[in-house]
C-alpha cells in the first residue's frame, strides 16, 4: 500500500484528541506535564510557607484550601503535600515533559523517521497517562485525603494500618497506570530507534539527545515493571487483606516484610533517577556543542559513558537502604558500585567542559539553561558522594542534605534541561520563537533562586535538620536554623514568581510570537531538514545521512561561508548515498507508518 | 501497518522486535513477583510455614503438562506455516486454544481445592500463591484473546508478512507464559 492511501484528513477528534501523530502526542504530553509542573510547584510553595511560618495561615489561598483549620496547613495535609509534590513532579511533570514530550517529538524527527513504529500504541500510551492523572489528581479530593507516605510509599505507613483512606489506594492505581504508559512508550522508542533510522545513520551518528532518550526507554522497559509488581502487592495488601508488607502485631498469621517493599521500590527507584535525568543529559550534550559552535568533545565517549551509567544503574540500588540493617558486606558492595558509577558520569561531565572550552559561544536562552544544568548537576553529583559512602550516609540519611542533593541532580537539572530543550525546539514545535529577553529573565531568576534553595537545604541537612518534620520550631537544637529556613522559603517563592515570565512568554509566543526562520539556530540535525509547519509524514523525502550531528567550524568546509554543515548535506568528497549506506549498514527506512 | 517502498519482510521483524521488548518488560514483572516470593520464603524457618494446608500437586502437574503441550502444538503449527502449511497451522491454533482453556479450567479446580483446604489470602504463603497464579492466569486470558484474534485470518489464502508477524508475536507471548508457568510451578510446588 502506498503512503498516499493514508493521507485522508482526520477530523477534529482524530487530529487533536485521539491523534496517532507523534507530534500531536508530544504536544498532549507537553500540556499534561506543564499542568503537573504547575500543581507540583504550587504544592512545594505551600510546604515552604509552612516550614518558615509554622502555625500561620497561608495568605490569599489558605482559607480556600484549608477552611477547617482557619487557613493553616494541618500536619496530615502537610504530609500529603510533600507526598504529592514528589509524586506529581516525578511521574506527572518530568516524565511527560522530558520523556513523553521530547521523546515523541525528537526521536522520529532527529533520526529521520515519518513517525513512531507503533502509532496506535503511542496514542494508548498518552491516554493511559491521562487516565493515571485522573486517579492521581482525583486522589487528593476523596475522604481522608490523598496519599501521605512520601513518594516512596514505604509500608507499613502506606498499608491500611497507616493510611486507611481511598486516596492512597488511588495513588497505587495511578502509579501502576503511569508505569504502563511509560512501558508502552518505551517499547515504541526502543524499536523506533533500532529500526527507523534514516539511511546512512549509524548509532554513532545519532544526536546525543536521541541517545539519552533511547537509554531512558531501555531503563523504563526493564525497571518500571518492578515497581508495577510492588504496586500489585501493595494493592493486594490494601484491598484483599494480604500481609506481604505487614509485620509485627498487625499480622494475623505468617509474617510479611516491610523491607521487601524497599528492595522492590529501589530496584526500580535508582534506575528511575537516571530515567529522569538521561534525556536532559542528552539534550545538554547536544546544545553545548550547538551553541559553542564546536563538535561535542568525545562524542563517542559521552554516548558510551551514558550507556555505562545505564548499565551500572541496575546494580547500585542498595545505597538507599544503608540504614535498614542491610548486611555490611552487601552495603559495602553497593557503596563501591555507587562510587564506580560516578566515574563514567564524571567523564562525560568533563567532555561537556571540553566542548565549551574555547568555543565561539552564543549565549542564547537554550545555552544559558544548558550551562545551568552543568552547574546544578555538578553540585548535585559531588554531594552524592557523601551519600554513597556508608559512614557519612548514616548521619545524613533522611536529612535535608538528601533533599538538596537529589533536587540538584535530578529535579533542578531535569527542570533546567527541559527548559533548555523547550526554548530550543519551540520554533520547530510551533513555528514561532520564544522571546529571548523574557527567556533570559526567566533563566537568571531561576538559576539564582534554585542555587540558594537547594544549597541552603544541603547546609541545613549537614546541620542535622530532618527532612520530614512538620514544625521544626519545637526542636531546640534546630531553632538556630530558622533564619536559613526563611531565606530558603523566600527564594523558593521567588523561584515560583520567575516562572510567570515563562508562562507569559509561552502563551504569547505560541499564538503571536515572532515567526521562526527555517533553521533558527543554524544546526544540522535532521529535524531542521524539514519545513515549518512540519508536513504530514515529517519529510518529503527521507534524507540520507552523511555525517554526525555536531559538524561545526570544520576547516575542510570553510569555503562554504558558514560554520556548520548539515547531516543530510552531500558535499564534494562525501561518498555517494549508496556507498554511505553500504558502509554504515543502515539501509532505506524499513517501515514507515503514516 | 504499511511499508513505504521497503522490502516486504522487514515490517515483520520490526513488529517482532517490539514484542521482544514488551516480553522483556513482562519478564521483569514476573521476575519481581518471584523475587518477592523468594525473599519472603528465605525469612521463614520452614516453608510453607507450619500449619499451611497441603497443595494439590497432582492437579498442578496435569496443568503444567497441558500448557507445555499447547506450546509444543503451537510451535509445530508455526513451523508448518513457515513451509506453507496453512491447514496444519489452523488446526494447531485451535488445539492450542483448546489446551489453553483446559489449563484455565484446571487452574480453577486448583484454586477451589486450595480454598477448600483453607489456604487463604491473609496467609503469607497463600497470598503469594494467589498473586502469582492470578497474575499468570490473567495473562493467559490475554494470550487466549490474542490466539483467537489469529483464527479468522488463519484460513485465508494470502498469508502476507503482516499476518506472519502477528503469528510470530502471539507465539512468542504464549511460549513466554509457558516458561513463566514452569518457573512458578518449580518455585511453588517442587523446591
Ligand atoms: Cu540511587
Amino acid at each position: 500500500m502506498s503512503a498516499d492511501a493514508h493521507h485522508h484528513e482526520p477530523g477534529f477528534v482524530g487530529k487533536y484528541i485521539f491523534s496517532m501523530d507523534h507530534k500531536m502526542i508530544a504536544k498532549q504530553f507537553l500540556w499534561l506535564g506543564l499542568v503537573g509542573l504547575a500543581v507540583g510547584g504550587l504544592m512545594a510553595m505551600l510546604m515552604r510557607w509552612n516550614l518558615a511560618n509554622p502555625g500561620e495561615a497561608v495568605p490569599l489561598v489558605g482559607n480556600m484550601l484549608f477552611p477547617d483549620s482557619g487557613g493553616v496547613i494541618p500536619p496530615d495535609a502537610y504530609a500529603s503535600l510533600f507526598t504529592m509534590h514528589g509524586t506529581i513532579m516525578i511521574f506527572f511533570a518530568i516524565t511527560p515533559l522530558l520523556i513523553g514530550c521530547f521523546g515523541n517529538f525528537c526521536i522520529p524527527l532527529m533520526i529521520g523517521a515519518r513517525d513512531m513504529v507503533f502509532p496506535l500504541l503511542n496514542m494508548l500510551s498518552f491516554w493511559t497517562a491521562a487516565l493515571a492523572s485522573v486517579f492521581m489528581f482525583g486522589s487528593i479530593f476523596v475522604p481522608l485525603g490523598g496519599a501521605a507516605s512520601g513518594w516512596t510509599a514505604y509500608p507499613t505507613l502506606s498499608t491500611n494500618v497507616g493510611l486507611p483512606g481511598l486516596g492512597m489506594t488511588m495513588w497505587v492505581v495511578a502509579i501502576f497506570l503511569i508505569g504502563t504508559s511509560s512501558i508502552m512508550g518505551a517499547v515504541n522508542y526502543i524499536t523506533t530507534v533500532i529500526r527507523l533510522r534514516a539511511p546512512g545513520m549509524g548509532y554513532f551518528d545519532m544526536p546525543l539527545t536521541v541517545w539519552g532518550l533511547w537509554l531512558t526507554a531501555i531503563l523504563n522497559a526493564l525497571f518500571v515493571p518492578v515497581i508495577a509488581a510492588a504496586m500489585v502487592l501493595l494493592f493486594f495488601d490494601r484491598v484483599f487483606g494480604t500481609q506481604f508488607f505487614a509485620a509485627g502485631s498487625a499480622v494475623v498469621d505468617g509474617t510479611g516484610d516491610p523491607i521487601l517493599y524497599q528492595h522492590l521500590f529501589w530496584i526500580f527507584g535508582h534506575p528511575e533517577v537516571y530515567i529522569l535525568i538521561l534525556p536532559a543529559w542528552g539534550v545538554v550534550s547536544d546544545l553545548l556543542s550547538f551553541f559553542s559552535r564546536k563538535p561535542a568533545y568525545g562524542y563517542k565517549i559521552t554516548a558510551l559513558g551514558m550507556t555505562a551509567v545505564t548499565v551500572l544503574s541496575a546494580v547500585v540500588y542498595g545505597h538507599h537502604m544503608f540504614s535498614t540493617g542491610l548486611s555490611p558486606l552487601l552495603g559495602q558492595s553497593f557503596m563501591v558500585l555507587t562510587m564506580i558509577i560516578s566515574v563514567p558520569a564524571e567523564i562525560f561531565f568533563l567532555n561537556w567542559l571540553h566542548t565549551i572550552w574555547k568555543g565561539r559561544i552564543r549565549m542564547a536562552t537554550p545555552m544559558l539553561f544548558s550551562l545551568g544544568v552543568v552547574f546544578v548537576f555538578g553540585l548535585g553529583g559531588l554531594t552524592g558522594l557523601y551519600l554513597a559512602s556508608i559512614s557519612t550516609d548514616l548521619y545524613l540519611h533522611d536529612t535535608y542534605f538528601v533533599v538538596g542533593h537529589f533536587h540538584l541532580t535530578m529535579a533542578a537539572a531535569a527542570f533546567l534541561g527541559f527548559f533548555a530543550g523547550l526554548y530550543y525546539w519551540f520554533p520547530k514545535f510551533t513555528g514561532r520563537m520564544l522571546n529571548e529577553n523574557l527567556g533570559k529573565i526567566h533563566f537568571a531568576g531561576s538559576i539564582i533562586t534554585i542555587t540558594i534553595v537547594f544549597c541552603g537545604m544541603l547546609l541545613q541537612g549537614w546541620a542535622g535538620m530532618h527532612r520530614r518534620i512538620y514544625d521544626h520550631s519545637v526542636y531546640t537544637y534546630l531553632q538556630h536554623l530558622a533564619p536559613m529556613t526563611n531565606i530558603i522559603t523566600h527564594s523558593a517563592l521567588t523561584l515560583g514568581f520567575f516562572q510567570l515570565f515563562f508562562v507569559v512568554n509561552f502563551f504569547r509566543s505560541w499564538f503571536a510570537g515572532e515567526k521562526a526562520p527555517e533553521n533558527p539556530w543554524q544546526v544540522g540535525t535532521l529535524e531542521w531538514a524539514t519545513s515549518n509547519p512540519i508536513p504530514h509524514g515529517n519529510f518529503e523525502h527521507i534524507p540520507v545521512v552523511f555525517r554526525g550531528p555536531h559538524e561545526f567550524n570544520n576547516p575542510d568546509y570553510a569555503h562554504l561561508g558558514r560554520d556548520w554543515v548539515a547531516q543530510w548535506e552531500q558535499l564534494p568528497g562525501d561518498p555517494s548515498p549508496e556507498e554511505r549506506i553500504a558502509s554504515t549498514h543502515v539501509p532505506a527506512p524499513q517501515a514507515a507508518h503514516s | 501497518m504499511t511499508s513505504n517502498g521497503s522490502p516486504a519482510g522487514e515490517d515483520r521483524w520490526t513488529s517482532y522486535l517490539g514484542m521482544v521488548v514488551a516480553v522483556a518488560s513482562w519478564g521483569m514483572l514476573f521476575a519481581a513477583l518471584l523475587l518477592s516470593y523468594v525473599l519472603l520464603r528465605v525469612q521463614q524457618p520452614v516453608w510453607p510455614p507450619l500449619g499451611s494446608p497441603p497443595l494439590p500437586l497432582g492437579l498442578a502437574v496435569a496443568n503444567t503438562a497441558v500448557l507445555l503441550l499447547s506450546s509444543v502444538v503451537l510451535s509445530w503449527g508455526g513451523r508448518k506455516l513457515g513451509r506453507g502449511g496453512r491447514e496444519e497451522f489452523h488446526v494447531a491454533l485451535q488445539w492450542t486454544i483448546a489446551l489453553g482453556i483446559v489449563f484455565l479450567g484446571l487452574q480453577l479446580r486448583l484454586w477451589q481445592a486450595t480454598h477448600a483446604n483453607g489456604l487463604g489470602l491473609t496467609h503469607i504463603f497463600g497470598g503469594m500463591f494467589y498473586v502469582l497464579t492470578w497474575a499468570h492466569a490473567a495473562h493467559i486470558v490475554a494470550g487466549l484473546g490474542a490466539l483467537l484474534w489469529l483464527v479468522p485470518g488463519s484460513r485465508q489464502r494470502t498469508y502476507g508478512p503482516e499476518r506472519r508477524a502477528r503469528v510470530m508475536m502471539v507465539s512468542l507471548f504464549w511460549h513466554f507464559l509457558d516458561v513463566v508457568w514452569v518457573v512458578m510451578f518449580v518455585a511453588i510446588f517442587v523446591v
